[in-house]
Formats: C-alpha cells, structure tokens, sequence
C-alpha cells in the first residue's frame, strides 16, 4: 500500500485511530496485525516472508543469546544471515546474476522472472542488524515473539525505510507514550512529507517521463532531466521518509532521519552524510568497519572501499547501472580522500557546490537509467556529443511550465526557508502566525495533495522497487 | 498559544482524516461522471481470487479515487493550483488558450499517419469500382492555437506532404476555417460555420450543395464540451447548433450496423455522456443516408470520424445518397459486405489528429 493512496489515507488511518483507544499492551497487536494487512495489501503472498523472517530472527536471537560466546553462537549468526541474504539473493538477484552468466559464456539460461518482493532491500537488512547486534551484546534478544515481530513488520518504515535497528526502537517497541506533542510532530512531518512526494516528486517525475518523449530535444533538455530527476528522487523518498517518522511519532516512536538537505553538500562525501543516512550508518557499522574501516594498509582501504560502495549500488537495484552508480561514487570518495579533498578544503562554499552538483546529476543520470546503451546516450548528450542543439522550442516550453515547481523543488532542498521559519516563530509576532499557520500548512498539504491524487495517477514511490 | 496550535494541527489532521472516511461512508455512490464522460468505478466484489492476485485492492483503490467525496470539487481544486498557483501550460495535457480549451496533440506521428496512408489506399486498390476518390483533413484546434500560443504543435507541413501517398485527389479545406470554427470547449467544429466547407468540399467533387441561407439552425444551450470535464476548469457553457433543411428532413438515414431507422439529429443524446452525438447519433460503423428530394442519382461514400457526423447532413444535397463509414468501429475488410462501391465518389475526411493516429483504422 501507498502512503500517498486513497486507500491508506482515508481508510487504512482512519481505522488505525483504533491504536489510540485500545489498552496500551494491546498496541504492539494493533501495529502488529495493521503492518501485516499494509503488506498484504501490496504484497498478498510475500507477506508470509515476512512471517518467516521474525520467526526466524526471533528464534536465531535467542539461540545467539542462549549459547553466547561459544561457536553455537556463531553459527546461529551465520545462519540468520545466511538466511536473510539468501532471502534477498534468491528473489532480487537471481536473474541478474543469469543474465551476467548469459552474457559472460554465451549460455541461454531462462530468467526466472521472480517478482521483487515490495522493500525486502529493507526489512531484510534490519533483521539482519538485529541479529548481529544480538551476537555483539549491544541487544538482548527479543523474548516476545510478537515485539520482535512488531519490530520486522512495522509499517511505517517496512517498505520504503528509513532503516531503523532494533536498537533505535527497543526501549520503545516495550514502553512508549503518545503525546500532544508527539502527535503535534508527528503530524507535521507527515503532511510535510506528503506534499513533498505528491506536489513536488510526482511532478518531477512527469518532466523526466516527458522528457523521454520529446522530439526536439536539447543539451539543455538533458540537464534539466538530470535535475528534475535528482529532485524527484529527493523529494520522492525523503517525502516517504518524512511520512515515516511522522507516522512513527504519532505512535510514540522516534525513527532515525534518513536525510539532511543533501544537496548543500560541498564534498561528496558529505553528500552522503546527508543522504540515505541510515543505509550509510548500516553500511558503515556491519560491513566497511568489520572489514577494518580505514585502519588498515592504503590498498586493503581501497579494497574495502570497493566492496562497500559495489555493495551499496547494488543494494539500490539489480541491474549493471546501479552497480556502475556506487564504484562511481566509491572512486569519487577515494579520489576526495586521497587526491583533491585537500584542494576543496579551501574552496569557499559556492565553489564547493560548483564541484559538487554536476557530479551528482551525473551520478542520477546513471542510476535512472534503463539500460547501459540509454545511460552512454544520455551521458554524451549531456556534453554535446549527441549531435543535438543547445536549446529547442520543447526544452522552452516544458522549462516554462515547470519553473515555479523547479524554483519551489530548489528552495525545499535547502535549509534557508526553514530556518528562516524557525528564527521568525521564536520572536513574539511570529510564535501569533504560527497559530493559525501551521494548522493551515497541514490543511493545505493534505487537501491540495488529495486533489492532486483524486485527479491524477502518475503516484509510483521510486524506494519501493529497492 | 503553543499548546493551542499543537492541537490545532492534531485536530486538523485527524478531522480530516476521519471526516472523508465517514463521508465516504455515507454518501451513496454514482454511476457516471458527466464531466469526465465515463462510467465510475462500483465497489470490486470480494473474492478470495481478487484478493490473493492483489487486484481486488487495486480495484478498491480505484473505486475510492472514483466515488471520493467532492470528486470535481478536488478536481477543480487541482486544476486551478496547476494553472493559477504552479503556472504550469497545462494540465493532463489540456491548455487554454484565450477562451479555447484545447488537448496537446503532438508529435507527428509519422508512422501512424503511414499506416492511415496504407489501410485507406488499400480499400481504394480493393475496390477498382469506385468512381473517384478524394481526400481532405479537418485541422484540428492546435493548428490555430498551439504553436501561436507557445505550445508544441505537431509539424502540419509535414503531415499533409506524407498524406500525399494517397492515390486520391486533394482538396485542402484548411483555408476556410479558422478557429472561430470551432467549439470552445470541445475538440469538433460548429456545424453552422462549416457550410463553405461542405460547398467547397461538394465543388471539388463535381456537385453543390445549399448556401447557409438555406438551412434553419436549431440550437439547445448548456453545451460543454470534452474539454471542459477533462480540464475541470469553471468555463461557460456554449450552444449547440444543428441546421435543418428540407433536405435534412426528409432524408432516411439508416445505421447499417444496427438495421434501424434513425433521425438526422437526436437531441436526446445531448443530454448523454457526448452531446455531439447529436449529430447522426456520434460513434457509428456505417450509416446510409438517402436524399429523396436528390437532382441526381449520384453516390459518396464518405470515411470519416466525429468530425464527419456534423458534416454529412450538410453534404447530403449533393447526392441521392451518403454513406458514412467510420473504420475504427468496422474492419475495412468487411466493409464488401456492407457498403455499395459501385461508380461512387470516395472521400476520406478525417481530422488531422485522427491520421495521427492511424493505426486506430481498422
């Protein structure tokens, strides 16, 4: 199901109203069995995956607990894991792997044509830490099978992210409190993120579509693409984001922030402090740190490098483009490190940004690509090798038409209205307004996005084929 | 205060929330939306089958986006905020353009305008008996608005030079219309204003038709035409009219399709889903019509859409009978079995967006 559905909007919510009158040891249920219905709902038969990784989760955790320190222990690990990416193997990169060995050998192996199970890049890898945390001793195990499985299902976060560990939410997943002003948050950010997805990514998205439907197209016309399609991934999954802690919040949780305006970024490493925070922290503690982070020789730093960043493009998608996308910013991080990060240092913030965004709409260019031969298309079109004219009429009129949703996109993206809003409530006139207008926002957000899904249906969350 | 907005945003979230749940609730579902000319989707039955294929959620997402509370209400809401407020050129590809509401048709497409080209030439190359071919396109509404306005416009130039593979005679109708032709708010052109077109259409063919002093117009206000539903913008309505002469009246028209009898003009279906259906009862595979007060024995069959229902009565006078043959609801190769050949003039008289389209042609 859509967070920016008809559906979960004005039935799913509605009937969740439920959680907030039941007994407060009933909530966990309630959560429970709604996460189920919300995954049913896309996915009626992988629901049982689900089933299978809290019990199996469930069950390996104690088992860790149980034998701790002894071998048994270690292989408890090994298995959970093993399960978990066999999990996430089997259903999305099967076919990916048929198809490299069809193309390496020339062998002619049917696909199998499995279909992706919605978020499994999610739920798995949070299963996973909680497993390894488990065998760490920085968790205890879950002793209730319905909390754990709480944990795995939540739906708030379940298909689309932020990632959060058992650890963000253990103290919580047993004793949480709602309050006005968790509810006051909550539903702040949640109408925020919903008019982030349906007004600004959904319209991004319909310049990207229309762009590959031109017949005059442009150089110009390339790079608009490539920052139409950056702002919509932006506003598209930290829209879900935001949707997700605000859902969280209202039901007493505190979800981890998954982004922190990106695009102000002067460096691209801290580009990706910014972005996708929670599957950079995942990435970072269970996989570059165990390989030994950077304490090790400058070639074995490389290597883990590599590994980590061939590891995250593929984890955004089963396909040559992904995997092209993360060893680019893999060589873009070592070359920071090693070569230039000394150099940008002393560059002053515009010029940071002058190095920092065209590599990053490239970097778009590649992951939204349908093929390899579309992505050498797009790549030489955006440098004028694709034989096509700076400007035509179409990049004018499609520019045009989408100005003020650019300008507005652009300004979203950083923090300068919001921390204007915020220095203007703090003073005495201001904390008056925002009486009437934040309600007003919330108002605004919801209405004017329901009348943009009633008439429309351009509405795909991008997260949710990862 | 602080606590005071606090609550206003809790209560405004979740008055919402639960207000269009409850209305959504109570108020009795709808059969059709006029505006939007089709029918709305019923509450899907539930089915273990639907359920387990995931469709029946997708039907039930589909149903409530339907039956939502102030359906048009948002519609408009959503209109107004992308013209007014986003500034955006159009919406769900419908711009306005002065008083014209108008659909973005464009890019040419060539092969598509080719298949057109190949289906009409091989009816001709079926039939060695017909008498002479001719052929004309309808411009349709962005040939004097989009490109004008700003607005992408497919390359005209180059539609009519691959038109020119029909192995028929030309008669370009392009300089008698202007935009003031056609409706507002829909895509057709008026009847009245296209008695010049049906004259010189009838000259080019080798025969006349009646001035417009000769016809009686008969008009019903309220028209709204496609555009107006699709673009759910606040437009006025127009007024439909439709000419009647002693021609008109006495003709017998015939739905071959449906073996009836039927009126030149059925002002019921202006109250439908399309009141351009008016005109010859709109979407019919053939229909013949015959002109008994005719100073000639002479036959046409006309291949035409839409735009051919509100100008076949004004070509009637030019012929004992007419045959209207619209191919996208009959396949050419049964048209042996339905439509008399024998020494008549063919015209294909499609509008420009339609030879766009040309693999509709069956």
């Amino acid at each position: 199901m859509l967070f920016s559905s008809i559906t979960f909007l004005y039935v799913f919510l509605p009937v969740l109203a439920v959680y907030y009158v039941v007994p407060k040891n009933w909530r966990n249920h309630v959560l429970l069995i709604s996460s189920l219905l919300f995954y049913f709902v896309g996915e009626p038969v992988y629901v049982l995956l689900l089933i299978v990784s809290s019990l199996s989760d469930f069950f390996h955790s104690l088992c860790i607990e149980k034998h701790r320190g002894t071998k048994k222990a270690k292989i408890a690990l090994c298995s959970s894991i093993a399960i978990n990416l066999g999990m996430l193997g089997f259903f999305k990169y099967t076919d990916f792997l048929i198809g490299a060995v069809n193309g390496l050998l020339g062998t002619a192996i049917p696909l199998t044509g499995i279909e992706l199970p919605i978020g499994i890049s999610f739920f798995t890898f949070q299963t996973m830490s909680y497993t390894i945390d488990v065998y760490r001793g920085d968790a205890k195990a879950e002793r209730n099978l319905a909390t754990m499985a709480t944990f795995v299902c939540l739906f708030p976060q379940l298909v689309a992210g932020p990632i959060v560990r058992y650890l963000d939410v253990e103290r919580e997943l047993h004793q949480r409190s709602v309050t006005l002003e968790s509810l006051y948050l909550g539903a702040r950010r949640f109408a925020c993120g919903l008019g982030k997805k349906v007004l600004i990514a959904n319209a991004m998205g319909e310049l990207c579509a229309v762009f590959r439907t031109v017949t005059e197209s442009s150089v110009a016309f390339y790079w608009i693409y490539a920052a139409a399609f950056a702002l919509q991934i932006y506003f598209d999954f930290s829209g879900y984001s935001d949707m997700a802690i605000g859902l969280g919040r209202m039901f007493g949780f505190h979800f981890p922030e998954n982004f922190d305006y990106p695009f102000i970024s002067g460096t691209i490493s801290e580009f990706w402090r910014r972005w996708h925070m929670t599957l950079g922290g995942w990435f970072r503690d269970y996989l570059y740190i165990p390989l030994g982070g950077n304490r090790v020789s400058r070639g074995r730093w490389i290597l883990n490098t590599a590994i980590v960043w061939a590891a995250t493009g593929l984890w955004h998608g089963a396909a040559w483009n992904f995997l092209l996308w993360g060893i680019y910013f893999g060589v873009l991080l070592v070359l920071e490190k090693l070569v230039w990060g000394g150099a940008l240092k002393k560059l002053n913030g515009f010029w940071k940004r002058v190095y920092t965004l065209p590599l990053l709409l490239i970097s778009f260019v590649i992951f939204n690509a349908a093929d390899m031969a579309q992505l050498a298309g797009d790549l030489k079109a955006m440098f004028g090798l694709g034989g096509l004219p700076l400007w035509s009429f179409e990049t004018g009129y499609y520019l045009r038409s989408y100005a003020v949703l650019l300008v507005c996109a652009v300004i979203g993206a950083v923090p300068l209205s919001k921390q204007l809003w915020q220095r203007f409530a703090k003073t005495k006139a201001g904390g008056i307004v925002s009486v009437a207008a934040e309600p007003l926002y919330v108002l605004a957000m919801l209405v004017i996005a329901t009348a943009y899904l009633v008439d429309g249906s351009f509405n795909p969350f991008l997260y949710f084929r990862f | 205060m602080e606590k005071v907005k606090k609550i206003a945003v809790v209560a405004v979230l979740a008055l919402t929330l639960l207000g269009i749940f409850s209305t959504h609730l109570l108020l009795p579902d709808k059969d059709l939306s006029s505006s939007e000319r089709r029918k709305l989707e019923q509450l899907p039955p539930l089915t273990a089958e639907g359920v387990f294929s995931g469709d029946y959620f997708s039907e039930l997402e589909q149903y409530l986006l339907d039956q939502f509370p102030l359906r048009e209400q948002f519609r408009a809401l959503k209109a107004n905020f992308q013209y007014k407020v986003l500034g955006m050129q159009d919406n769900n590809g419908i711009y306005a353009a002065g008083d014209h509401l108008m659909k973005l048709e464009y890019p040419l497409q060539e092969t598509q305008v080719d298949m057109a080209v190949s289906k009409l030439n091989s009816v001709l190359n079926k039939h060695p008996e017909i008498g002479a071919a001719y052929y004309a396109a309808i411009p349709d509404k962005n040939y004097f608005l989009a490109a004008q306005n700003g607005y992408p416009a497919m390359d005209y130039e180059a539609l009519m030079e691959r038109l020119q593979g029909l192995q028929a005679q030309y008669i370009d109708i392009f300089p008698l219309l202007t935009i003031d032709d056609y409706y507002r708010t829909d895509s057709h052109w008026r009847q009245e204003r296209i008695v010049p077109v049906a004259q010189a259409l009838c000259r080019a063919m080798g025969t006349q038709t009646a001035g417009v002093e000769q016809y009686t117009p008969v008009s019903r206000d309220g028209f709204y035409g496609v555009y107006a539903g699709q673009s759910a913008l606040q437009v006025e309505a127009e007024t439909l009219t439709a000419l009647t002469s002693t021609v008109t009246d006495s003709a017998v028209i015939k739905s071959v399709e449906h073996k009836t009898t039927m009126p030149m003009y059925t002002w019921q279906d202006f109250a439908g889903v399309d009141p351009y259906d008016v005109y010859l009862s709109g979407a019919e595979a053939v229909i013949t019509m015959e002109n008994p007060l005719a100073q000639n024995d002479r036959e046409l069959v006309v291949f035409r859409d839409s735009f051919g229902s509100s100008i076949a009565p004004l070509l009637l006078e030019g012929y004992a009978k007419v045959t209207l043959v619209d191919l996208r609801y009959i396949a050419s190769d049964l048209l042996e079995n339905y439509v008399s050949f024998d020494g008549a003039d063919v015209l294909f008289l499609y509008s420009t967006a339609l030879y766009n389209a040309g693999g509709v042609l069956k």
